[in-house]
């Protein structure tokens, strides 16, 4: 099959099946038209690293001329006016982007439920949540309406949809990737990162998307990820707390690994994540959206956001207004620091630390859950991005026929051991070569 | 949920994990910049296509700007 018929193929896939799935909020009017330019330089052999591949990009990253709407009515008709390093970088290497992927209003949720423009359906597990906030990221993915896909990842955002529905979704270490154009929801913790149906894949794209950028004083030079072959490796174990049957599935898939040594390891602080988390989110993305003020393009935000979008304007303005007392973001940084230093410490001690995604599998999209108990479901994902490491989820297996992810966290700055554990995990039987 | 509601919920949230992490002992992490100067680069070239989709963005204008009026956040 030729790269313009794989466009064709899936553009039509996506026209017959984003009606139900949602994940797709717009399809690039120019795909078809790029997909031939792009096919012409495979003939000529003079096409980059991601010709060949289609590519959905989450809503909050700006792709000119495309609507980076942010899920949000705020942006509804808003035109990206320039391109996001990430999306320079794409194309600079010949990807095609095939469209923009829906997502929790303002990477504001952790279910895929809070866009604007509809709830994304979990392709895998069709009555239960996507996960997210990059929900019609992984969806797409899973779906087949592209090979890749862009998320944001500010405590999760990428490795619970991933999770979800059965995918691979990365998150660098902070600074990896540059931010420039993307909306952000907390500038100190987000991260863009990719969405793969394989490890190899994803690892494609986020040497494409990494490096130092003058656009974002926080990005940083990095050396090239590749996937190497494991020595004896030691992995910690910490005692989390989850669904009893994700924690069986889970130990069952480390008993598959030859060659790698089990260790317990403590995390005290670890229950207090998602406590240190909101107040720092709540707080700068309050900051973040004050330019929403509806004057030089979007509407006012306040005037029409959804729920969550709103709490955490309120929150953050609660926060902003009392901080002079330290009690909530001052407090909340402070915790960060000592829980980023007890997962280094205990990183010295190994090379990879695994766990599952996410403590619950994916609730039913029509359950009435608590604004604290979708919190809540963002325990383990938090943990990477309070501390700037590295993680990456990939699929585990099931429970019930819904998809389970695990999470392999390192160091800073080593992806290639994540990945090259994450290659070996996701070769041994169920995963998707 | 109306407005106040929300605002009212928000609040509790951020109490109980004020609360939750209010005895926990921590020291305060400062970053220290090696350099107290920001480089300016070299402005960007003009660009039409950037000007055109930043004025279709622009709910009012008038030959060619924005026009955006002063204070209204506040209002």
């Amino acid at each position: 099959m030729t790269f313009v018929e794989k466009v064709k193929k899936q553009l039509e896939k996506i026209k017959k099946e984003n009606k139900e799935i949602n994940a797709i909020l717009q399809v690039n009017p120019k795909a078809l038209e790029q997909a031939k330019e792009i096919e012409k330089k495979i003939k000529s052999k003079k096409a980059g690293k991601l010709a060949g591949k289609t590519i959905a990009i989450k809503s909050n990253i700006n792709v000119l001329g495309l609507n980076s709407s942010c899920a949000s009515k705020t942006l509804e008709n808003y035109k990206a006016s320039y391109d996001a390093t990430v999306i320079k970088k794409i194309k600079e290497e010949d990807g095609l982007i095939i469209g923009i992927a829906n997502c929790d209003e303002f990477a504001c949720g952790s279910s895929g439920k809070n866009s604007a423009f509809g709830p994304t359906k979990n392709p895998n597990a069709i009555d239960r949540i996507p996960g997210g906030s990059s929900s019609g990221s992984a969806a797409a993915v899973a779906a087949g309406f592209c090979d890749l896909a862009l998320g944001s990842d500010t405590g999760g955002s990428i490795r619970s949809p991933a999770s979800c529905c059965g995918v691979v979704g990365m998150k660098p270490s902070y600074g990896v990737v540059s931010r420039y154009g993307l909306i952000d929801l907390s500038m100190s913790l987000d991260q863009i990162g990719p969405f793969a149906n394989n490890v190899e894949d994803a690892l494609v794209l986020l040497n494409v998307i990494r490096g130092k950028d003058e656009n974002d004083s926080t990005s940083l030079e990095s050396k090239k990820v590749e996937i190497k072959k494991l020595g004896k490796i030691k992995i910690g174990v910490p005692n989390v707390k989850a669904d009893s049957k994700i924690k069986e599935l889970i130990e069952n898939k480390l008993k598959e690994l030859k060659n790698v040594e089990i260790v317990k390891i403590k995390l005290p602080h670890v229950h207090l994540a998602t406590q240190t988390y909101y107040p720092i989110v709540y707080t700068e993305f309050f900051s973040a959206t004050r330019k929403f003020d509806g004057r030089k393009y979007g509407k006012k935000i306040e005037e029409v956001c959804g729920e969550e979008v709103l709490r955490r304007i309120l929150g953050g303005k609660e926060i902003s207004q009392a901080e002079y007392k330290g009690k909530y973001y001052r407090k909340a940084l402070q915790v960060k620091g000592l829980i980023k230093k007890e997962i280094e410490q205990a990183l010295d001690k190994v090379d990879a630390i695994i766990m599952p995604t996410l403590p619950v599998l994916p609730w039913k999209l029509n359950s009435n859950i608590s604004v604290e108990e979708e919190y809540a479901s963002d325990a383990l994902t938090v943990l990477a991005n309070l501390a700037e490491i590295p993680a990456i989820s990939i699929p585990a297996g099931e429970v019930g026929g819904i998809p389970v992810g695990m999470q392999i966290l390192g160091k800073r700055m080593t992806e290639s051991l994540i990945f090259s554990i994450a290659y070996y995990i996701h070769s041994l039987k169920g995963g998707k070569k | 949920m109306d407005k106040e509601d929300i605002k009212k919920q928000a609040k509790k949230i951020l109490d109980n994990f004020a609360k939750a992490l209010e005895s926990v002992k921590a020291e305060e992490e400062n970053v220290e910049r090696d350099s107290d100067r920001r480089e300016e680069k070299e402005p960007n070239e003009p660009n039409e296509e950037f000007r055109k989709i930043i004025l279709e963005n622009a709910p009012n204008k008038k030959e060619g700007c924005i026009v955006a009026e002063k204070g209204k956040w506040t209002k």
